[in-house]
């Protein structure tokens, strides 16, 4: 039985995915084919994703979900035999066009991976990166964002007296916290998320998506997530995808009490995934 | 970037190498014209190549200057001087370039062109003379005064010999013999003498440097004079079979440093000859042959000053020059329409200067190392003075006029010799030690073993070197006996422990489990390794009558020196044992436990599991390692150095030393001249190491890239 | 007996005993060098021997003892020796009995049963010289200045004659070598003025100016020189040899005087300290065969330092260019296959290389744009230090770059993703994340390449190290560092005094010495390294969890 998070519809009423104002849209990824070599990965996918909202994509193992998400920032770029059709806009530009900064682009969509990978430097260091590698040197600036950051991300309390300490020495839950505060301390306009929380145990877990609740409210959000629970509990859109295909696409409620393709109840109800 | 630096170093060592394979060039440079009229007769060039001579028909010696200069414009004549009162009869020359002319009024006089070096306004000038060494008044070569048909002549401070045949048919010898020394005083007194001689004519006569020979030619008899006795000039011998049935000796000469004959004949060939030691003397023997053309005889035939190469000449005036030693043909060519009357080679042998119609043509060459060859460096060569042809690396020695000889294979049969004595005590050893380290050894122990054995790999090889030399070898030597009782006992003491352990009750196996192996048998072997030694001088008491030194040299007949390969072996073996440990156990130990596995489960023990699976499947691995090992016993130098007794011979004995491509480019680099044809060899020796460990290197490396990959997928 | 054969233990144990010949061998090694090294440094006693030879003739035999040996009596059957003789063997013992100026040689072989009483008087003295070798004998007198003072002053007078030493050396070495050095530098710039044609007689005037005033310097410094050197002229020492002969010995030759069977237990830990420092601080005496190895300590540190700064920014980047940035085609495995080839290539064939292309070819030119005044003395056409560098830097340049792969292949990729998911560039995170991370490795590799080229000495007798040098590459005079002198080196001292030496056996304890300080060195360089490298393999597990 899939109970679905009143809270996440709180917020506003279901859009109209098909019919968003470009005002209302972070992202358009528009006939989007992706190939490894000659495989096909993902076939023909067009999507608007709402600013300020929670989307969360789902389906089966190797269905492309991942591939998905780490298109909008390009992280796929870093796979030689990878090929990509189509177009992703953010805020109307392509972000695969000729002339993108990359870098850039990656400062503009922040991405948190399943595992935390922290680096084996102080926590205020890590959090401070992103920063420093646009130039940032100002003392008072650097403070300032820590501070921003971590308790956005829930975990100042915990680490405020001991920023300077390795960020190795922190829980598996406080890393992935600490990597979200990295994410979002260089203010980027869109969040993904990668299966944040499937390392980490049921507590951590809870506190992440509570944590995403809040993020809504500065961040668009993009969450992948093989646990359809937690795509009920925290999103406001889901995009059920399966063999590289977008299957369904609608506002959570909907798709989980009453999908519309025989697929995506299949799926929901337990029947394979 | 680093591939650059490879490349860069393959490509510079074949440049500095490249030179000794070229063969010779030969490049007309520009011509002098001398009187007209005037017929040359002989010409001569000074050593810098700017003042030539010509000695015409009435005698008279003028020097012209060939080359650019500040003093006087190119082609002008320096200076001129009559030699002899009438016309020239004879003109012979000496193997130093002297001349000796004789006239039409019985004059006979010998000659030498001077050349000065003087430096007038900070530039250097050679001034040309003419020297009488003998003196300027005629010399009484015939006490009869006969008139001299041929002749020839040498000398040196002491005494002139001239050896000459008269118009009325006798072989004659005159000795002039300095009061003095003939380098600053002419004076001197005749000794007149006879030789018998058994031939109608005489065609050639040669005297060689040392003053100690004759040879005599007539027709296509050679006969060979001993010049040295006071008393009496004997027939020394009389070459055979000098020319081939239908042919006849058109010209003679005698090779640089006066061993070598070279005989010319109608049929375009040239014959070497030397005295080589055989069993029933020593004995003149055609050593080998060349093609001067196989067309045309061979006109004349002139030799270089310093080195074993001669110029031939065919009547069209075509040219060949050859070097002996080296059985090398290098350079055929047309230099003028005819065959030149006067020719000669600059001292330096880099020109060559011959009267061309009207004028003395000088021309270039380039014959830099005519003594390598391919051949030479990897055949028998058969020197002058040796019995036969031999396998000789020599390349500086005592004498003025020494032979550098450059045979590669004494050194590389001495690089391939130490390698393979090291490999036979590495391999051994590092294997089984691999062997057990990485299948039978506990993890723990593991830890801090293979550590300890990779250890010796960072060990300088110059310590090893120095201890091989000055602590190994005088106790090998000291101890034979117990080398030999070693490898005896050794295994022995091993079996023998095992067994015991195997005996052990129940009880006890379990506080020493078999697992510390290595641990228990240390000191097994060590009181092993004891026993050894102190029977050693006891069974060298029993055994060899006291001194097995002697026993191995006398009765055995084998020659012992004290820093033999048996030295070498044990010291560059441990210098390689770690490599190819390292390699060999990595490799054992990364096959895939579940193979193990599988085998013990049907039954196998450990130890056919080993040695028919881990083995086999390791055995890219192990190969590879050993190959790495053998690359780094090749390239090991400072150990052969310090360890071998650097002789470069071709033996594969345990009880004598060796000389290896690394150790002798380490000892003679420092040495050799820059450019020499030494020079270029070494970096040739270098070159053969460096082809060499690439290909070992290169194999064992694919070898491993493979077995990555068939891993990958166990 | 045949079931335990067919269990295949025998063979087993036999692999086993080739772990234990590799340890013997290993360890044993290393205690053959530490032993007969270190006890080169720990004073010895003097023995007094009284002998008797087969005639009869009673002689005596002061000096260190060296060694012993028990020979086969049958050996010296043919002596007759004139005592006799138990046993099979008798034993024969080798004594260092310095005193050159009296013996010839100053090693001997007495025998055991020739030995009529052996002691150890306490007042015999070693006085170690600087030139000539040991003396030992009993002190007789000093004389001071003419005057025949008390013995009990010895030590007060060595150490005022020491200090002087001191003084000399350093106007010696220090002031008069900067004049000369200078007046050298003068002469050059003349001449390549007159090369360059325009020695005007202004320049000319000026140079001889200069010129006269470093000679007028000299001078002075020669004067100063001349009155310390008569300090320490005028005192000597005149000591009673083994034979009875008294030999006077000038204060000046003196370096210590050491009463070595007076010590006690700590003095003769004071004095093995003490030779220890001397060793490694002290500049060779006796063509190398006696005191310390500073020059050769100093040439190979700086040739050492100098390989580094090369190879370093060369293995690093040629290693990050590999796992960074090259992709997996054939021209990379290319380049791997080269790297490994570079490592396998003879040390030798560096030397060969590095002699003809670096110091003929690359040297050769530079002294003919740079330094044709100097000419036809080469400056840098010869070998020298740097070209000893730059020869090591290609032979350890598979080290280091080996090592930095190793480190950059340990960090895991979510790390660099992470990076790059930040906004960051391939550069940048390489530079602020992988750098960092892999620097204990490329550490490592550095340290790794210094211990080869530390050890290595076949290529450097061909490109760079000599058996003495005059001076060291580095010194007070501008351009302070000189990378066109040759250098002495560690390895290769054991080489030359090991088997060059003139005197073989006085040479040996101070091979063992000098091998025992660069056995030390190499095997602590590596240790460390093999240590960073098993920490870091710590750090990363807790990484990768």
């Amino acid at each position: 039985m899939i109970t679905v998070n009143p809270k996440a519809n709180e917020v506003a009423a279901p859009l109209d995915l098909n019919n968003l104002t470009p005002e209302q849209t972070a992202l358009e990824i528009d006939n989007l084919n992706l190939f490894y070599g000659e495989k096909q990965a993902l076939n023909n996918i067009s999507m608007k994703i709402p600013k300020g909202q929670v989307t969360a994509f789902i389906g089966p193992s190797g269905c492309g979900k991942s591939t998905l998400l780490r298109c909008i920032n390009r992280m796929n770029d870093l796979v030689d035999t990878c090929s990509i059709q189509g177009d992703i806009n953010l805020n109307g530009e392509n972000i695969y066009g000729k002339h993108v900064d990359v870098a850039a682009l990656r400062r503009k969509v922040g991405m948190v991976f399943q595992r935390p990978n922290p680096f084996p430097k102080s926590i205020y260091e890590n959090v401070v990166y992103g920063l420093r590698i646009t130039g940032e040197k100002n003392r008072r600036v650097l403070d300032e964002a820590v501070e921003r950051s971590l308790k956005a991300a829930a975990l100042w309390e915990e680490v405020k007296d001991r920023l300077h300490d390795s960020a190795l020495g922190l829980s598996g839950g406080q890393q992935q916290r600490l990597v979200i505060a990295r994410a979002i301390a260089i203010e980027p306009e869109v969040l993904l998320l990668d299966e944040p929380t499937s390392a980490l145990d049921p507590i951590s877990t809870l506190t992440i998506e509570e944590l995403i609740n809040d993020l809504k409210k500065q961040f668009t959000v993009v969450i992948v997530t093989h646990n359809m629970q937690q795509a009920a509990r925290v999103s406001d859109q889901t995009a059920f995808m399966y063999m590289g295909d977008l299957i369904e696409y609608s506002d959570t409620n909907t798709l989980f009490t009453t999908p519309a393709k025989k697929k995506t109840e299949d799926y929901i109800t337990g029947r394979y995934g | 970037m680093v591939l650059f630096t490879l490349i860069l170093i393959f490509l510079y060592l074949l440049y500095v190498i490249k030179p000794i394979f070229e063969s010779a060039e030969v490049e007309p440079v520009g011509e002098v014209l001398v009187k007209p009229g005037s017929v040359t007769l002989a010409t001569g060039l000074d050593e810098l190549k700017e003042v030539a001579y010509q000695v015409d028909e009435k005698g008279v010696m003028t020097f012209y200057q060939m080359s650019e200069s500040e003093f006087r414009p190119q082609g002008s004549e320096i200076l001129s001087e009559p030699l002899v009162d009438g016309e020239v009869e004879l003109l012979v020359t000496s193997n130093s370039g002297r001349r000796l002319l004789t006239d039409t009024q019985g004059n006979v006089k010998v000659v030498s062109a001077k050349f000065t070096a003087i430096y007038p306004k900070d530039s250097r000038d050679i001034t040309p003379s003419v020297d009488y060494p003998l003196g300027e008044d005629s010399l009484p070569i015939d006490e009869q005064e006969g008139r001299l048909v041929k002749a020839a002549f040498e000398m040196d401070d002491e005494k002139a010999i001239f050896v000459a045949y008269t118009e009325d048919k006798r072989l004659i010898k005159t000795t002039l013999v300095a009061d003095d020394d003939f380098s600053y005083d002419s004076a001197f007194e005749p000794v007149y003498q006879e030789i018998e001689f058994t031939g109608d004519n005489v065609d050639d006569v040669l005297i060689t440097p040392d003053l100690m020979m004759a040879i005599v030619r007539d027709g296509n008899r050679v006969f060979i004079y001993d010049l040295d006795d006071e008393f009496s000039v004997d027939l020394k011998a009389e070459l055979t079979n000098v020319v081939a049935d239908g042919a006849e000796i058109t010209a003679m000469a005698l090779l640089s440093g006066g061993s070598s004959v070279l005989i010319g004949d109608s049929q375009g060939q040239v014959s070497q000859w030397f005295e080589v030691a055989a069993k029933k003397g020593r004995q003149f023997q055609e050593i080998r042959r060349f093609t001067a053309s196989t067309t045309e005889p061979v006109t004349a035939i002139y030799t270089e000053l310093y080195r074993k190469s001669f110029f031939t000449l065919t009547p069209s005036g075509e040219m060949g020059i050859f070097y002996t030693t080296s059985d090398a043909d290098l350079w055929h060519g047309h230099i003028a329409k005819a065959a030149p009357k006067a020719f000669a080679i600059a001292p330096r042998a880099d020109a060559l200067i011959f009267a061309d119609g009207e004028s003395l043509a000088l021309m270039k060459v380039n014959n830099q190392h005519p003594e390598v060859t391919w051949k030479a460096l990897w055949q028998e060569v058969w020197y002058e003075g040796y019995p036969e042809p031999d396998y000789i690396w020599q390349s500086t020695g005592g004498v003025d006029d020494f032979e550098s000889k450059f045979s590669l294979v004494p050194i590389s049969f001495g690089t391939m010799k130490a390698a393979a004595y090291a490999m036979l005590f590495a391999v051994p050893l590092a294997l089984s030690a691999a062997i057990y380290t990485a299948y039978f050894m506990p993890p723990a122990m593991r830890k801090k073993v293979k550590p300890t054995i990779e250890l010796m790999e960072a060990l300088p090889t110059v310590i090893l070197g120095f201890l091989a030399g000055l602590w190994l070898a005088p106790l090998i030597e000291d101890y034979l006996p117990a080398i030999m009782l070693l490898l005896i006992f050794l295994p022995i003491a091993t079996f023998v422990t095992a067994f015991a352990w195997f005996k052990l009750p129940k009880e006890m196996k379990a506080r020493i489990p078999e697992d510390w192996a290595p641990l228990i048998l240390i000191p097994m072997l060590l009181l092993a390794g004891l026993l050894a030694f102190s029977l050693s001088p006891v069974m060298e008491d029993v055994f060899f009558g006291g001194d097995i030194r002697q026993y191995i040299t006398n009765d055995l007949g084998i020659s012992f020196d004290q820093r033999n390969a048996l030295v070498v072996g044990i010291a560059m073996g441990f210098a390689v044992v770690p490599t190819i440990f390292s390699m060999a156990e990595d490799a054992i130990f990364s096959v895939p436990k579940h193979l193990t596995s599988g085998s013990l489960a049907l039954g196998a023990t450990p130890w056919q599991t080993l040695v028919k699976v881990v083995l086999l499947t390791a055995s890219p691995g192990i190969f590879s390692a050993v190959m790495m090992g053998l690359g780094r016993a090749v390239g090991e130098t400072m150990i052969v150095l310090m360890a071998t007794g650097n002789t470069p011979i071709v033996d594969w004995s345990i009880f004598q030393g060796m000389r290896t491509l690394s150790a002798n480019i380490a000892v003679e680099m420092p040495e050799s001249e820059v450019g020499s044809s030494h020079y270029r060899i070494l970096f040739l020796a270098a070159f053969v190491l460096f082809v060499f460990t690439f290909v070992f290197n290169t194999l064992a490396e694919f070898v491993r890239q493979r077995l990555r990959e068939k891993y990958s997928s166990l | 007996m045949k079931d335990w054969f067919k269990t295949g233990s025998p063979w087993v144990w036999l692999s086993a005993g080739g772990v234990s010949l590799s340890l013997i061998s290993v360890v044993g090694l290393l205690w053959l060098i530490a032993s007969n090294g270190l006890s080169y440094f720990w004073p010895s006693q003097v023995h007094q021997f009284n002998m008797v030879d087969e005639k009869g003739q009673k002689s005596v035999v002061i000096g260190e003892i060296y060694d012993r040996e028990r020979i086969p009596a049958s050996q010296l059957a043919h002596r007759d020796l004139g005592v006799e003789i138990e046993g099979d063997t008798i034993e024969r013992l080798l004594i260092k009995t310095g005193n050159r100026e009296l013996v010839s040689l100053d090693f001997r072989w007495i025998l055991g049963p020739q030995i009529t009483e052996q002691s150890l008087p306490e007042d015999i003295a070693i006085v170690e010289r600087r030139s000539n070798g040991n003396f030992y004998g009993f002190l007789e007198q000093i004389i001071l200045d003419g005057e025949i003072v008390d013995n009990s002053r010895l030590d007060e007078l060595l150490d005022r004659v020491n200090e002087f030493q001191e003084q000399i050396r350093e106007l010696q070495q220090v002031d008069i070598g900067a004049i000369n050095y200078n007046l050298e530098r003068l002469r050059l710039r003349e001449r390549k003025h007159v090369i360059d044609g325009t020695l005007t007689d202004e320049v000319k005037q000026d140079l001889e100016a200069q010129t006269q005033a470093l000679k007028d310097e000299y001078e002075v410094l020669e004067k100063d020189l001349t009155a310390l050197r008569d300090q320490v002229s005028r005192d000597q020492i005149v000591m009673r040899a083994m034979g009875g002969e008294k030999v006077t010995i000038n204060f000046e030759q003196i370096i210590k005087v050491t009463f070595n069977n007076q010590l006690g237990f700590f003095g003769k830990v004071a004095v093995f300290f003490d030779q220890i420092i001397g060793f490694i601080f002290d500049e060779p005496r006796e063509a190398n065969t006696e005191g310390g190895v500073f020059p050769a300590i100093f040439g190979t540190v700086l040739m050492v330092l100098l390989m580094t700064v090369i190879v370093a920014p060369f293995g690093v980047i040629a290693a990050i260019y590999l796992h960074e940035y090259a992709g997996k085609n054939a021209f990379t495995k290319l380049i791997r296959i080269a790297v490994i080839n570079l490592a396998g290539v003879p040390s030798i064939v560096y030397g060969v290389f590095g002699l003809g292309f670096f110091v003929y070819m690359v040297g050769g030119n530079l002294d003919r744009l740079f330094y044709p005044e100097t000419l036809p003395s080469p400056t840098f056409g010869t070998p020298g230090v740097l070209w000893s560098a730059l020869t090591l830097a290609i032979l350890t340049l598979p080290v280091v770059i080996v090592s930095t792969e190793e480190g950059l292949a340990r960090i895991p990729s979510a790390m660099r993703h992470g990076s790059l998911a930040l906004g960051a560039t391939k550069a940048e995170t390489l530079w602020r994340i992988i750098l960092p991370i892999a620097s204990p490795a490329i550490m490592t590799g550095i340290i790794l390449a210094i211990a080869r080229a530390a050890g290595e000495v076949a290529p450097l007798m061909l490109v760079g190290v000599v058996k003495m040098a005059p001076t060291l590459p580095l010194d007070g005079n501008f351009p302070f560092l000189h990378l066109e002198r040759k250098f002495m080196h560690l390895g290769f001292h054991i080489y030359d005094v090991g088997f060059q030496s003139p005197n073989v056996e006085a040479a040996r304890p101070l091979v063992y010495a000098t091998a025992l300080l660069l056995v030390t060195i190499i095997i602590g360089l590596n240790m460390t390294a093999v240590n960073i490298r098993n920490k870091l393999r710590e750090k990363y597990r807790a990484l990768e969890h």
